[in-house]
Parts: structure tokens; C-alpha cells; sequence
């Protein structure tokens, strides 16, 4: 255990762009430029202590190494619910610290770095803005909380900034909702489509947060690597409520992650700021699922993991056939973002949270130059996204051209580059856990796997091809010019780093290592195979797409129609969810408080018939007094005999 | 003649009092039928103390007591009668029913 | 002074409602100084007593004292502060406080309006300090009729109506406290000792009336007790089905009276439950656990969806009140049963169900108060609270854009605002006794984030309707009423102990007076890590 003190400036890295998000709330519109050097300026800060820290830990040690304040006596624990030490009732023991390990150092750093070129990109992107100030309180409080989740050393606060991550991203999503000159109020529809639907995860994740600690008493990543062995020795096997606990994380993971069946709010969620998108809905709080899983990897349970590896490797399918039959430049990319998820997340059920995380790392860097690519192209063709109106755009933006080339190969796994180590880490791990026998469970997702792999090729070659080689289609696409200063750095920097960020992570030392003939082979071949489709339909047009995709009729119509889930859920979930609403907003108002008025009206009535007794004739008093006295004394004689 | 006698016609005094006084259609038959009802009851007083005489003579002052009350009642019911007659114009009990709900 | 420190505070409230009294009528801004001075007087006193003064370690009451008032009926002038009544009491000076500064300058029939208005700031204190049954009872009817007046003189256009039906089910309520009251006390002279209305020495005797036989219909007395003050409270929370006064009577409330109703009325019911009805009938409470979630969870689930379909922004979130406070019961369901098994997992599984439930109480406080003088702010602009007749107000007024998303997601539950805490803590506390009910409120807690996400954007997103682009933004005034909240609802997010701390030692002396029933083993296989 090194046993240098990382606390302080670990503890800066979310506290600059926190304390930048504070500012910029209280005084941003008020402050020259509205304000946008100050995140970006905090997340530069940011950044280079990320660096630091990750310098100082690579230098450190040559084993893998875990820094933890919990682990190392807990001098600087943040006792949440109850601040007296000796008061240890519930989840008054729980002391929130700080973590950082081989896994955190390289995601610090990517993370850090990628938010402040956003924040950079942003500066030129979004300039005259009519909401630039909140936009970047926006960004900044968004980057707390990442950051902050990624130092976190226990499962409940990583769920709570990864709460607050959701609510930057619901309110970034629909910042162009209330856009002063052309607002979209797709956006708002958007936004709230994207919070509600990884809100299904995350209540599953509160809940299966709730089974983990009323099993183990503690949310702490290292006591649960512990305890969970222990308590599998004890049981002889995995007890039945540790696997749903792991199924219900896993849950969180895949509304976050946009896994199949939540993962339609993320294509939507291409409403919101370009920029932003290449953030939060490509780079990091996507990809915060799978850190989730690989922090949980412990409390998986093995039917849990096999059943992770489908969805995982389904999602990579599934969505690379959509991403294939897209028209939109960022749709393209959000399935495509999805795709990718989707191997990240089948790492993690085969095995290798590892190599789960190596290709969060790389998949950050190249999937946010391509987004901040698209930005630039959207930027200079008048927020023109359309394929089909796009094309020649090498020559007139060069710069663009150059990085999204360097970013496609690598998400394609061109050798060398970024792409083809990570992918290469998932596909070896897959091939391995196949040739080791592990059956059907096994052989379903290797295979999923592999089909995707030229789909992806394919699919971002296609979009590339058809955004930068030919004619141009459209007159926006004719009069772009090369995006200028601010906007043009994030872009050479991602693509340099889509290139060669993966020497980062190997660099350091991980628990499982990889590499293998199988899957460098099966990836090359992938690689052949897509690239060349492309060229053929798109660059050479020897093929022609249209006939293509006529000969998978049934299956292209599916995936353009998005394979129905959208509709299913509008028909089988939203709709009723309303009606049944409206059901008992009128039982409430009808039976509820209907019975509650027909009580008051049955008092009024009563009264009204009482009321008739009261004739003022005396003498009907004098007969009813009688009656009353007459029935008094039968009751009394009755009482009596 | 024991008790029971003198209880019967009692009685009998007082159904018919009841009768009168619930039935009639005029105050003045209502009013006599309130001074018999009162009367059965001063002849239970009477029977009662004449069958008990270990109780004193409570029933017999008691009776008395009734019969001044009773001429008092009589007086004042009879000028509310008579205010009535001039307000309503009739002495009929239905024809006042100002009292009503 | 010294030993009558509570009865000066609890006075304080009526001696300024007899000077605003006093005061001549068109000085309304001297009614409104000598009302705001009060509440404002007050929180800095129990600001005193965190600071200094009140003893945290300490489980029990303190700076109790107790005069005779009624010897013949053994009745006592009795006060007492323990930690939850303290938190409740700080919690009740700030919203009264923010209702003061909330109401407007202009308000007519100002001096009646500031007089009720203390008058039933001292009755809720009162409530809360009161360890005499009958004193409860006492305040506990005091501060309704400031209250019906309130609604009943300032409200709406139906304010009559809504008013009256407040009234009767609050009366509804208090009878069958007042008919439970009787019984615990004759009951406690029932073995030859001068019987009591001492809420504690009540409490301890309770334990005793567990193997009582002397019930009716079937049903034996602590069962009776139990369901005699648990009905009576539930009117005040409320429970559905007895609900249906609230949304009427926050629709027609004036938006200070509606936050009061909501950050502090509500509170008194589950403070009642927790102080009388549960304590009174342990046993009872443990065997009745299975209602008690049960009707958790209907609040919970039905509130929110009930609150789905709603159009009007207040009668919405006068719904959400109704769903949020079914946090509290589950949380209670939490605290009465425990498994069988390790004591440290027992007894913190029952503290975090009693932390969240009462908790609960705290951040309702908040986040409910915050909401309805959001929902009042676009009233006093539009004069009409139709969610379809809004939109974009986060273009025209940033400032109520970024106040109103805090409060909204601290309604929902985010972390780092107040509302997440008590919903975590009756989550985890609930579970191992209550899976299915846990995770029933799973999906209302789906739901109530669909409801609020609606709203949000009906009112703050999307395009601005024509009538709406010429909204000002928040003004100083309207600032100051809700910054406060805004502020305490990150900080119990971000710090829960600045509460807690307050109240942690309280909380285990409920707990110790509240034995729960032990699951058998078989029926929580599902939470068997528990052993």
C-alpha cells in the first residue's frame, strides 16, 4: 500500500469545477464573456492535477496499487448521516472517503481532460448563446460530479453523483429548449425521456444498494471485495438475494449505460448541444455504467455475469444495425455510442472489468473527437446534420477531416491505434473464455461480438465517407469553412489522443493483462471486411447501398423503425402510466372525497327528514313525547323482567 | 277496595286527559285535558300516601301542591288563550304552528 | 427564568398576538415587524440552544418542567425538549418566519391575519413541547381554529368550503384523540395509583397494557388505544383515504398559510404518532406494522399517480405532499419490525428506518414549503396555476429557473439535496422487513419522478406562451423566502448529520421504547445476509 497522501489534491480535482460552478451560478451573466473562463479555466486545473496524480501514481509503484482513505485508517472519512464517531447504528458507520486506483488514475485524467476541450470547444460552439452562462453552470457542475463519482470509495455516493450527472444531463439536454431565437421543444421532451428512462435503473440500483447493505453493513468498495467471499464461503455458493442485489446494480448499469431494453432516451438525447453530447452522452457519464459494474464486479453473481454478457454483447448488435441505417449525423454516432457501451458492458459479464474500462478510457477519447467533430461540421454547415445533405467536406475543413479520420479508424480497430488495443482486450477475453469451455453461456456473446465488429467499420465508415469524400450535396455543405481557434485544438488534441491514449493505460500496471493471436486476427479481419464494404458502397460506388439494404428488406425496415421499441414502450408503458393516472385522479375525486361529500350530503338529508317532526303543532309534540315516554318504559319492564 | 282500583281510575283520567289533550281542537278542551292528566296524578299522590302510610303525609301535600300549581297554570294558560284568540284569530292548536322549522 | 425557559418561548407567540392585537389597524407594517420579529426571535433562540444550552449526547427531555394545572384531573403545565422536538421546532420557526416574509405587504384584514398567524405559531410550539397529554390535546385544537380562519378569511374563491371541510376532518380526527385520551387515563388509574396524563409516565405503563384483556368487540385495549390515535393522527398527515381535505384546503390557502400547511401542519400528525400512538401501543404498533407500510406505500404509490394527472400546479403538489409523507409510515413499518438475527444489523436496520421516517418530516419541510412558494410566485404572476397555460419560464426568469430545478429535484429525491436522505434511509431501513413493499415504493418512486419531470417542463421548458413573456423575475422579496430553503435543502443533502447529530441520541430512546416484533428466519429468506 503506498503510503503517499493523495488526499488533497485528489480532493481538488471535483472541487475546482465545483467551486467554478458555484461562481458561475452566482455571478456568471454578470462576468465578462458570461463568465466561461472560469470552468474552463477550473477544469484545465482540473486536468493538470488529474495528471499529476496520475505521474505521481505511475511512478509510485510497478504493482497495482489502491490509495483509499478508508482503507488507510480513514483519517479523512466524511461521516454522513451522524458525525459522532461512536455512533455506528445503521448507516450511521458509513464514512464516505476517497479512492484511487490503477482504474481511477487513466479515467481521471481522460475524463478531466476531455471535459475541459469541451469546455474549450464550447467557448467557440456555443458563442451567442442566448443561455451561455447557465450552459457552462451546465458543463461545470457536470464535471463535479464525474470527477466526484470516480474518487469515490463506495457504491451509495457514487449513486448520488451519479444522480446529479443525470440531472446536468437532463438540463443540458434541453438547454436548447429555451434557446432565445430558435428554441426546440424537442429538446424538453427529450430531456425528460432521458431522465425518466435511466431513472428506471437508478431506482433499481437505490434498491439493490439496499439489499447489498442490509446484507454486508457497508457500501465501501474494499470491504465488499471482503465480505462478499466470505459470505459466498459461508453459503457455499452465492445466496439467491445476492444475485438479484447484482441483477438490480446491473439494472442501474443499463439505464445508464443505455443498454437494450433502456436504451432509447440516448439517441434522443442528441438534442442537446453538440458539445454536450460528445461529453455526457459519448465520453463519460455513459460510460459511468460500466464503471459501476466494474466497481461491483465483486457482488456479480456468475448467472448475473452470463446474463450481463448477452445483454452486453446483444446491445453491441443491436445497436450497430441501427447505427447502420441512420441518416443523422449524430444518430449515427449515438448507436454507434451505444454499440460500444454494449462491449464494454459484455467485458464485464465475461469477466474482465479491465478490459471493460480500457475501452471506456479509449472509447472517451475517440467517440469525443468524433462528437466534437460532428460539432465542428454541424457548426460550419449551419446546423446542418443530415447525411444525405452532407459530403466533400475534406477539402474545405481539412483540420475535421484529419481528426474524425484518426477517431473512425480507431473506434474501427485499425491496428495500433487506440481502438484496436481496447477492442482487441474485450475480443481476446471473449475468445478466451470460449476456448476455456465455459459453453453456450459463452459462445453467444463471442458471437454477437464479432458480428458487430465489421458492422462497426462498416457503419462509421459509411458516415465518414458520406460526410467528407464526393460532392458536396446540399449549399450548407458547400460553404463550410474549417471551424476556427478555440474549436480546432479539442479537435487535433482527441484525434492525437484517439490515436495513441491507449500507451497511457498500458502504461500502467492492471490485474489482468491482454492480448491474443485469436482476437487480433478476428479483429483484422472484421476490420477488412467492414472497411472494404464501405469503400465499395460509399467511396468507390461499385455497390449500390440502396440495393444492399433492399436485400435485407425486412430487417433494414426493422431496424429504421428502430425494431419498434420506442413504440412499444409509448404503447405498452407511457399510455397506460397516463390513463391509469387519470383512473385514479377520478376515483380520488369521485369515491375518495364522493364518499366523504356523500356523508356530509346524508347528514343534510337526515336533517331534513328530522326536520319535518318539527311541525310546531303542539299537539304531535304532546303524541311524540308520549311515544318516547311509553317506549322508555317497555324498554325499562324489559330490562327489568 | 285495594290499590289497584284506585289506580285504574287513575288511569282512565289520564288516557282520557291524553286524549283531550292531544286530540281536541280547541285550546280550552287541550287545557282541561292537562288539568285531568294532573288530577290522575294527584289521585295516584292520594292512593299512594292512603296505602303507604309509613310515608308521612308527603302525597297529600304533594297533591295540594299540584292543585295550586294546576290553578296557577290554569290562569296563565288561559291569558296565553286569550292573547291567542286575538293574534290568530282561533283557538284551534293547528292553526299555530309559527313554531315550526 | 432558568427552570420556565420553555414556557417563555412557548408564550412568546401569544403575547405578540395579543400586542399585533393591540396595534392600530392601518399599521400593518408594524403588525407584520412585530410578527416577523417573533418567529425571527424565536429561531435565533433555538439556534441559541443547538449552539449552546441543549445537551445532543442526551436521549431524553430537557429543561422539562411541570406546574398543576387541573389537580383535580391530575392534569400538569408540562414541558419538555428532546431532540426531535427541537429539530421539528426549528424546522416549524424558519417556515413561519419565511410564511411571514412570504405574505404580502398589502394583505387586507392584516392585523387578524398576523395575530392568527402567531397564534397558531404558538400553538405548534406548544404541540411540540407538551409532555401532558392533555396539553397536547389542548394546543393541538388551539392551532386549528388560527388555521381555519386562515383558509377560511384569506383564501380562494371557494375558501368557505375548503375551510369548513379542513375543520371537520381535523375535528374528525381530534375527537377520537380526545375519546383515546380519556381511556389512557382512566385506564392508568386503574390499579389504584392516581392515574395520569404525563406522556412518558403514560409510555412507561404502556407495556403493561400489552396482556390487557380489558378491550371491547373482540379487540384488546392497546389495540384499541393504538387504532383510536393512529386514526386521529392519520387525518393531520394525511392517510389516504382520509386525505382528501388537503388538496382542497392548500388550493384555496393563501401561498403562506399553504406552506405552513405543508412544511409544519403535516409534521404534527406523524410527531403525534411517534410521541402517542406508536409509544402508547407497542404491541399493537408491532402487530399493526402490516397496515401501517401497507398505507405507506398506498400514499406513496397512489399519491404520486394521482398527482400524475393533475393540471393544476398546486393541487399537484399538494398530491406530492400526500405521496411523500407515506416515507414516513414505511419508515415506521421499518422501526416496528426487525429480523431475527445480529444485533448490530438489527438495530441499525431499525435506526435507519426511524431516521428516514423522521427525516422525512424534516426535508418534506423543506422541499414542500419551497414548492408552494414556487407554485405561489406563477400565480401571483399568471392568477391561474393551469400547468397547460404555462411554459419557458426558465427563458423569461433565470433566477426562478435555477431555485425552481432545486426544488423540484429535491422533491424527487436527488442526492446531494434533501430529499434523497430519508428516502435512502426508509429504503434500506424497510427492506429487509418489507421487500415487497420496498420495492412497490420502488415504482412510486418512478412515478413521482414522472409527475415532477412533467410539471418542470410544463412550467420552466418548452415555448412561452405570450401571456407569459412578460413575467419579472424573482424580486428581493420573493428571493429571501426562498434562498433559505434552497440553502437548508443542500446542506441536509451534503451534511444529513447537522440534523441528525441533533437528534441521533432522541432517536435511539424511541427506538428502546418501541420492541419490535422479530421475523421469524424463514420469512425474510430473501434478506438472509441479515444473519
Amino acid at each position: 500500500m503506498p503510503t503517499a497522501d493523495f488526499f488533497p489534491l485528489l480532493l481538488a480535482v471535483p472541487l475546482l469545477p465545483l467551486g467554478a460552478w458555484l461562481l458561475q451560478v452566482l455571478f456568471g451573466s454578470r462576468l465578462p464573456r458570461g463568465g466561461d473562463w472560469l470552468p474552463t479555466g477550473a477544469m484545465l486545473g482540473a486536468f493538470v492535477v488529474a495528471v499529476l496524480l496520475f505521474l505521481r501514481a505511475w511512478g509510485l509503484d510497478d504493482e497495482y496499487f489502491v490509495w483509499s482513505t478508508s482503507a488507510t485508517g480513514g483519517g479523512h472519512g466524511w461521516k454522513w448521516l451522524v458525525s459522532d464517531p461512536a455512533f455506528r447504528e445503521g448507516l450511521a458507520a458509513f464514512r464516505a472517503g476517497l479512492w484511487y486506483d490503477a482504474w481511477t488514475a487513466p479515467l481521471l485524467a481522460m475524463v478531466a481532460g476531455v471535459s475541459f476541450l469541451v469546455h474549450l470547444f464550447s467557448t467557440g460552439y456555443m458563442k451567442g448563446n442566448s443561455r451561455y452562462s447557465a450552459y457552462f453552470a451546465g458543463l461545470a457542475l457536470f464535471s463535479f460530479a464525474m470527477l466526484a463519482m470516480l474518487v469515490s470509495d463506495n457504491l451509495l455516493f457514487v449513486f448520488g453523483f451519479w444522480e446529479v450527472m443525470g440531472l446536468c444531463s437532463f438540463l443540458l439536454i434541453g438547454h436548447d429548449s429555451l434557446d432565445r431565437d430558435n428554441p426546440r421543444p424537442r429538446a424538453a421532451a427529450a430531456a425528460v425521456k432521458a431522465f425518466l428512462t435511466t431513472r428506471v435503473g437508478d431506482v433499481a440500483l437505490l434498491l439493490g444498494l439496499a439489499m447489498l447493505w442490509n446484507g454486508f453493513g457497508t457500501l465501501q468498495f474494499h470491504e465488499l471485495q471482503v465480505a462478499v467471499p466470505e459470505m459466498i464461503e459461508r453459503h457455499q455458493g452465492w445466496p439467491q438475494w445476492l444475485e438479484t442485489a447484482g441483477l438490480l446494480v446491473f439494472l442501474g448499469a443499463v439505464g445508464k449505460s443505455a443498454q437494450f431494453p433502456l436504451h432509447v432516451w440516448l439517441p434522443d438525447a442528441m438534442e442537446g448541444p453538440t458539445p454536450v453530447s460528445a461529453m455526457i452522452h459519448a465520453a463519460t457519464m455513459v460510460a459511468a455504467g460500466v464503471y459501476l459494474m466494474a466497481r461491483a464486479f465483486p457482488v456479480l453473481a456468475p448467472g448475473v455475469l452470463a446474463l450481463v454478457a448477452v445483454i452486453g454483447a446483444f446491445t453491441a448488435f443491436f445497436a450497430a444495425t441501427i447505427a447502420l441505417t441512420q441518416d443523422d449525423l449524430k444518430k449515427v454516432l449515438a448507436y454507434s455510442t451505444i454499440s460500444q457501451l454494449g462491449y464494454m458492458i459484455a467485458a464485464v459479464g465475461m469477466g474482465s472489468p479491465d478490459g471493460a474500462l480500457f475501452h471506456v478510457f479509449t472509447h472517451g477519447l475517440f467517440k469525443a473527437g468524433l462528437f466534437l467533430g460532428a460539432g465542428a461540421i454541424i457548426h460550419a454547415c449551419h446546423h446542418e446534420q443530415d447525411l444525405r445533405l452532407l459530403g466533400g467536406l475534406r477539402k474545405r475543413m481539412p483540420l475535421t477531416y484529419a481528426s474524425m479520420l484518426l477517431c473512425t479508424a480507431s473506434i474501427s480497430g485499425v491496428p495500433f491505434l487506440s481502438g484496436f488495443y481496447s477492442k482487441d482486450a474485450i475480443l481476446g477475453f471473449a475468445a478466451d473464455t470460449w476456448s476455456q469451455g465455459a459453453g453456450p453461456a459463452a459462445y453467444l456473446p463471442l458471437a454477437l461480438l464479432v458480428l458487430a465488429a465489421p458492422l462497426t467499420a462498416l457503419y462509421m465508415f459509411r458516415m465518414f465517407l458520406l460526410t467528407f469524400s464526393g460532392e458536396a450535396r446540399s449549399e450548407d455543405a458547400a460553404q463550410a469553412k474549417e471551424v476556427p481557434m478555440p474549436m480546432s485544438v479539442p479537435l487535433i488534441l482527441l484525434g492525437l489522443g484517439a490515436a495513441v491514449g491507449s500507451l497511457l493505460w498500458i502504461a500502467q500496471p492492471h490485474p489482468t493483462e491482454s492480448g491474443h493471436t485469436t482476437a487480433t486476427l478476428l479483429a483484422g479481419v472484421s476490420l477488412v471486411i467492414g472497411l472494404g464494404a464501405a469503400l465499395l458502397f460509399f467511396q468507390f460506388k461499385k455497390a449500390s447501398p440502396a440495393r444492399a439494404s433492399a436485400a435485407f428488406g425486412p430487417f433494414t425496415r426493422a431496424a429504421r423503425g428502430l425494431y419498434g421499441v420506442d413504440h412499444f414502450y409509448q404503447a405498452a408503458i407511457v399510455v397506460p402510466s397516463k390513463l391509469i393516472g387519470r383512473a385514479c385522479a377520478g376515483f380520488d375525486r369521485r369515491v375518495v372525497d364522493g364518499a366523504v361529500h356523500g356523508l356530509g350530503k346524508l347528514a343534510i338529508r337526515a336533517g331534513e327528514q328530522l326536520r319535518r317532526a318539527q311541525n310546531g303543532r303542539i299537539q304531535s309534540y304532546i303524541y311524540l313525547t308520549y311515544a318516547g315516554l311509553l317506549a322508555l318504559t317497555l324498554f325499562a319492564v324489559w330490562r327489568v323482567s | 277496595m285495594g290499590l289497584e282500583a284506585y289506580l285504574f281510575v287513575s288511569l282512565l283520567l289520564f288516557v282520557i286527559g291524553l286524549v283531550m289533550a292531544a286530540a281536541r281542537r280547541s285550546l280550552i278542551y287541550v287545557l282541561i285535558g292537562l288539568e285531568l292528566i294532573l288530577n290522575a296524578a294527584n289521585l295516584n299522590l292520594v292512593a299512594f300516601q292512603r296505602f303507604h302510610p309509613e310515608s308521612g303525609l308527603d302525597g297529600q301535600i304533594g297533591a295540594i301542591f299540584v292543585i295550586i300549581l294546576a290553578a296557577a297554570e290554569a290562569a296563565i294558560a288561559l291569558a296565553i288563550v286569550l292573547n291567542v284568540f286575538s293574534r290568530f284569530g282561533s283557538i284551534r292548536p293547528d292553526d299555530m304552528n309559527t313554531l315550526r322549522d | 427564568m432558568g427552570e420556565h425557559l420553555l414556557s417563555a418561548f412557548v408564550a412568546l407567540p401569544f403575547v405578540s398576538a395579543l400586542f399585533v392585537a393591540l396595534l392600530p389597524k392601518q399599521s400593518a407594517a408594524g403588525q407584520r415587524f412585530v410578527a416577523g420579529t417573533t418567529m425571527a426571535a424565536a429561531l435565533a433562540f433555538l439556534i441559541g440552544l443547538v449552539l449552546g444550552g441543549f445537551d445532543t449526547a442526551r436521549g431524553g427531555l430537557q429543561f422539562a418542567e411541570s406546574t398543576a394545572w387541573i389537580p383535580s384531573f391530575h392534569v400538569n403545565w408540562a414541558l419538555g425538549l428532546d431532540g426531535l422536538a427541537l429539530v421539528l421546532l426549528l424546522l416549524s420557526a424558519l417556515i413561519h418566519f419565511i410564511a411571514v416574509i412570504a405574505t404580502p405587504r398589502d394583505i387586507a384584514g392584516s392585523k387578524g391575519y398576523y395575530a392568527l398567524l402567531l397564534l397558531l405559531f404558538g400553538g405548534v410550539n406548544g404541540v411540540f413541547l407538551a409532555t401532558d397529554l392533555f396539553l397536547f390535546y389542548v394546543f393541538w385544537e388551539l392551532m386549528l381554529i388560527p388555521m381555519y380562519f386562515l383558509i377560511g378569511i384569506w383564501g380562494g374563491e371557494q375558501r368557505k368550503r375548503a375551510a369548513g371541510k379542513f375543520i371537520l376532518f381535523t375535528l374528525f380526527g381530534s375527537v377520537l384523540m380526545l375519546v383515546g385520551l380519556v381511556a389512557v387515563y382512566l385506564r392508568s388509574g386503574a390499579e389504584g395509583v392516581a392515574p395520569t396524563f404525563d406522556i412518558y409516565a403514560l409510555q412507561s405503563q404502556a407495556a403493561s397494557w400489552m396482556t390487557d384483556s380489558g378491550g371491547m368487540f373482540g379487540m384488546d385495549f392497546s389495540s384499541w388505544i393504538f387504532l383510536l390515535f393512529f386514526l386521529a393522527f392519520a387525518v393531520k398527515i394525511p392517510v389516504v383515504p382520509f386525505h382528501t381535505w388537503l388538496p382542497d384546503a392548500h388550493v384555496q390557502a393563501p401561498t403562506p398559510v399553504s406552506v405552513i400547511l405543508a412544511g409544519v401542519l403535516l409534521k404534527l400528525g406523524a410527531y403525534g404518532m411517534l410521541r402517542v400512538a406508536f409509544p402508547f401501543a407497542p404491541d399493537a404498533f408491532a402487530d399493526l406494522a402490516w397496515l401501517v407500510a401497507t398505507l405507506g406505500v398506498i400514499n406513496i404509490v397512489y399519491g404520486a399517480w394521482v398527482a400524475l394527472a393533475q393540471t393544476d400546479f398546486k393541487r399537484l403538489v399538494a398530491y406530492s405532499s400526500i405521496s411523500h409523507m407515506g416515507f414516513f409510515l414505511l419508515g415506521m413499518a421499518g422501526v416496528a419490525v426487525a429480523a431475527d438475527g445480529a444485533a448490530h444489523f438489527e438495530a441499525g436496520t431499525r435506526f435507519n428506518a426511524l431516521a428516514g421516517a423522521s427525516l422525512q418530516l424534516i426535508t418534506h419541510g423543506i422541499s414542500a414549503a419551497l414548492m408552494f412558494l414556487l407554485v405561489g410566485a406563477v400565480y401571483d404572476r399568471a392568477h391561474h396555476r393551469d400547468l397547460g397555460r404555462m411554459g419557458g419560464l426558465g427563458r423569461v426568469m433565470p433566477r426562478y429557473f435555477a431555485i425552481a430545478t432545486v426544488g423540484f429535484f429535491s422533491s424527487l429525491g436527488l442526492p446531494l439535496l434533501a430529499g434523497f436522505v430519508p428516502e435512502a434511509l426508509t429504503l434500506f431501513g424497510a427492506w429487509p422487513a418489507w421487500p415487497m413493499h420496498v420495492v412497490v415504493t420502488a415504482f412510486g418512486l418512478m412515478l413521482t419522478a414522472v409527475y415532477l419531470l412533467q410539471a418542470y417542463r410544463s412550467v420552466l421548458l418548452g415555448r412561452t406562451p405570450d401571456a407569459c413573456a412578460s413575467f419579472r423575475d424573482l424580486d428581493r422579496r420573493e428571493l429571501s423566502t426562498m434562498v433559505p430553503l434552497v440553502i437548508a435543502s443542500v446542506t441536509l443533502g451534503v451534511a444529513p448529520f447537522l440534523v441528525l447529530d441533533l437528534m441521533a441520541e432522541t432517536l435511539r430512546t424511541i427506538l428502546a421504547g418501541l420492541p419490535p416484533d422479530i421475523l421469524p428466519a424463514t420469512s425474510i429468506e430473501i434478506t438472509e445476509g441479515l444473519r
